[in-house]
């Protein structure tokens, strides 16, 4: 179990999550918030790229960042931003992020994620000559090369045309029964038919994390898109 | 002494060695040594991808050390101010190899924005990093051998022992910057460092050459040993540290 502890995140003066306390036992957690809730500065913290102002983030009791590499040895993450080499193939890219997570024989798994995300045709093709969409799914394919037990990842559908998107769909969903995966999404549809719980924020605080039954049911929307525009429909961009 | 005190029930041995053996079943990972990470990380990778990604910068690095050289044994062929002064332009120069490769690779990794994904590695950009810079060393004191030799033949009154000490003394003395640095870079390339370096060394150069070179000279062979023992042991528990510490303290914020 990951346990969000009292987290408050800041940025100088600037306070980007206020007090925020919450649980991920296993099944997809998304993250339906507008831009600049804080989606991401939570993400980092869970994969300990930054760290909580206030507060901590915990694994089955222990604090994630003692946990050092036993911790990242469960966790596959997807930064926003995903960085990679031009010149390189994902097999070959593939290949290398196997060693830095100490992967035994990587091949065959390789083989299989690149299935899995439909980029067995290209998998020897430099990755320069890639859509934004075929990066996005290069980088899904790493998030899962360890078969981690906590997936992170940060808008993972971002550039993917909609054939992609339901399988991504199914892949998480055939994922998420033993592990816990959380990820952000501006695309309710994305998550709406497998989130078990949606986490959303406001004002930088935590507003909810229900499943999207119970949030429609509380707020009286139709649908969680309706939700949304209950919560977030009169914010000023 | 207070009976009192001495009648609350202690666990006995056995309890105690009990609650040690708990702490340590259960008790937290003890984090990798340089050591390890530099075998285990090379054995993964293979030597050939400990540069991924980066090769092209350390070919640069050792390309423009290479032409700094010969642009240098040129000078010195003709008779130009560095003859006045080998051991101080041989200690300014030399970590010229390590200083271009550290950079060039930080800046390439910043540039492909990959570091936020091998921070989240089992093995880390900080322990990656760690390993390349020890190679960079490596590279770097492979280039300074025939260097100090070449000098030595060319020269009579030049010692290749001598010459070589102050070479590896410059470059872990650099080296040990570098990694000192390192906890406030967050993996950003960092000019500060070859700046300071090279305008300190500079301002000495042309302010009061003579004399430094004549305090270079008339150090032993032995303080130059001693010189360079003691910061290439800084600069190896700096690396350590950093290895050890992993992202904590090298957060963006
Ligand atoms: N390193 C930083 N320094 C200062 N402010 C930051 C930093 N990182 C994030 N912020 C601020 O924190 C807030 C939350 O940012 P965050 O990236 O977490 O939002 P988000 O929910 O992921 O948005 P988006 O949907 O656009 O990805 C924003 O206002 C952002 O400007
Ligand atoms: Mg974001």
């Amino acid at each position: 179990m990951l346990t969000v502890k009292n987290v408050t995140k800041k940025f100088g003066n600037f306070t980007a999550l206020e007090d925020i306390n919450l649980e991920f036992i296993s099944g997809v957690y998304g993250l339906l918030s507008p831009n600049g809730a804080g989606k991401t500065t939570l993400m980092k913290m869970l994969a300990t790229l930054i760290f909580p102002t206030k507060g901590e983030v915990l694994y089955n009791g222990t604090e994630i960042t003692a946990l050092d590499e036993k911790y990242r040895e469960i966790l596959g993450f997807l930064p926003q931003d995903f960085g990679y080499y031009k010149s390189y193939s994902p097999v070959q890219y593939l290949e290398y992020l196997s060693a830095l997570k100490d992967i035994k024989n990587p091949k065959k798994r390789i083989e299989e994620l690149l299935e899995a995300v439909s980029l067995s045709d290209v998998k020897h093709k430099k990755m320069k000559k890639f859509s934004g969409g075929m990066i996005q799914r290069v980088g899904i394919a790493q998030a899962l090369l360890n078969d981690p037990k906590i997936l992170i990842l940060d808008e993972p559908t971002a550039g993917l045309d909609p054939k992609e998107r339901v399988r991504f769909r199914k892949l998480i969903e055939s994922l998420s029964h033993d592990r816990i995966v959380i990820l952000s999404t501006h695309i309710v549809s994305d998550i709406e038919s497998i989130a078990k719980n949606v986490v959303m924020f406001k004002d930088h605080k935590l507003l909810y994390s229900k499943s999207p039954d119970e949030i429609c049911a509380e707020l009286g929307a139709a649908n969680l898109e309706d939700a949304f525009m209950i919560v977030h429909g009169e914010e000023s961009q | 002494m207070n009976t009192k005190v001495n009648n609350i029930p202690m666990p006995s041995e056995n309890e105690k060695a009990h609650s040690v053996e708990l702490i340590i079943n259960n008790g937290l990972p003890p984090r990798k040594s340089l050591i390890s990470v530099i075998t285990k990380l090379t054995e993964n990778l293979g030597v050939k991808n400990i540069f991924s990604g980066v090769e092209d910068c350390a070919l640069v690095a050792l390309l423009l050390s290479i032409i700094g050289f010969f642009v240098w044994a040129g000078l010195f062929k003709s008779n130009s101010i560095q003859v006045k002064c080998p051991y101080f332009t041989l200690f300014t120069v030399t970590p010229l190899f390590y200083l271009a490769a550290n950079i060039l690779a930080a800046w390439k990794e910043d540039m492909a924005g990959v570091t936020e994904l091998l921070r989240a590695c089992k093995y880390t950009a900080a322990h990656l990093t760690a390993l390349r810079m020890a190679l960079f060393s490596l590279v770097n004191m492979l280039l300074v051998i025939p260097s100090a030799a070449i000098l030595s033949i060319a020269s009579d009154e030049l010692e290749f022992l001598k010459l070589l000490l102050v070479s590896m003394s410059s470059l872990f003395i650099y080296s040990a910057f570098t990694a000192m640095i390192l906890f406030k870079s967050a993996f950003k390339p960092s000019i500060i460092l070859p700046v300071i370096w090279f305008l300190a060394l500079g301002v000495l150069m042309s302010a009061i050459r003579i004399k430094t070179e004549e305090f270079l000279m008339n150090l032993s062979i032995l303080t130059f040993a001693l010189c360079m023992i003691i910061s290439a042991v800084i600069y190896i528990i700096l690396l350590d540290i950093f290895v050890k510490k992993g992202g904590k303290e090298y957060a963006y914020s």
